[in-house]
């Protein structure tokens, strides 16, 4: 069963779940939600996706498609794809720098 | 009565963009304390960001309507929390006497939620009444 997001501590920026999701095409909101789920275990209030998506909307991070059927897809931007890209290898440097600290102590 | 309900503690902006897409997802939720209080974050967070932006020729909210619609909301998640404390302690009741302690609390909180959103929904109701007389 998949946890919320405050159960597991610092719960993960739902900005960065989104982009990941929209990373290997578009998808509509509930789509996004049962792929977050299999990505990282953890199901997005409906609220909280919502206001992730206006916020990359807003900075050009994510586009709209048509609507199908009152369900819209968003599908990553040139500059949201940058961004992703940045952001995971940042976040790859640290794991790989934490998980190299921690070798030794295991 | 569906959560779709929830979607009026958004504001005019954000609905107009969103509404749609945002109701065919919520049709699938249940009502739930978290879902209340995903959603009243959510309201407030839409309310106080400057996105999705009006039209230029949209009617602007009256500054108070907004105050009111933001503390209703705040009131609807003070009442989520007070319900999702009493039902933890509900379940945690028979572990040990804490739970004596807490749920006067709890009642109080609720009490006085209630009540400011009565007060908060009727003042609203009072103020619509005003403009279209």
């Amino acid at each position: 069963m998949p946890r919320h997001a405050s159960e597991k501590g610092q719960p993960p920026d739902p900005a960065l779940l989104i982009l990941t999701s929209l990373a290997d095409g578009p998808k509509h909101g509930y789509a996004m939600i049962e792929d977050i789920v299999g990505l990282a275990g953890i199901r997005l209030g409906p609220g909280t996706l919502y206001g992730a998506i206006a916020r990359l909307e807003a900075k050009g991070l994510i586009a709209p498609l048509a609507e199908q059927d009152r369900r819209r897809p968003y599908e990553l931007t040139g500059l949201g794809r940058d961004v992703l890209g940045d952001q995971l290898v940042s976040i790859e440097r640290l794991a790989a720098a934490g998980l190299r600290r921690l070798a030794p102590v295991r | 009565m569906r959560p779709t309900i929830l979607i009026r503690l958004y504001p005019d902006r954000w609905r107009r963009r969103y509404e749609d897409e945002f109701s065919a997802l919520l049709e699938g939720e249940r009502w739930s304390a978290g879902l209340v209080l995903d959603l009243a974050a959510g309201a407030i967070q839409a309310r106080l960001a400057p996105y999705p932006a009006s039209p230029p020729n949209a009617r602007k909210e009256p500054l108070m309507r907004t105050y009111l619609d933001t503390l209703a909301t705040v009131a609807i998640i003070a009442v989520a929390i007070v319900i999702a404390v009493a039902r933890f302690i509900a379940i945690d009741a028979s572990s040990d006497s804490a739970s004596d302690t807490i749920r006067p609390w709890a009642i109080q909180v609720a009490v006085i939620a209630v009540v400011a959103a009565a007060a908060i929904v009727g003042l609203r109701l009072l103020t619509r009444s005003r403009r279209r007389s």
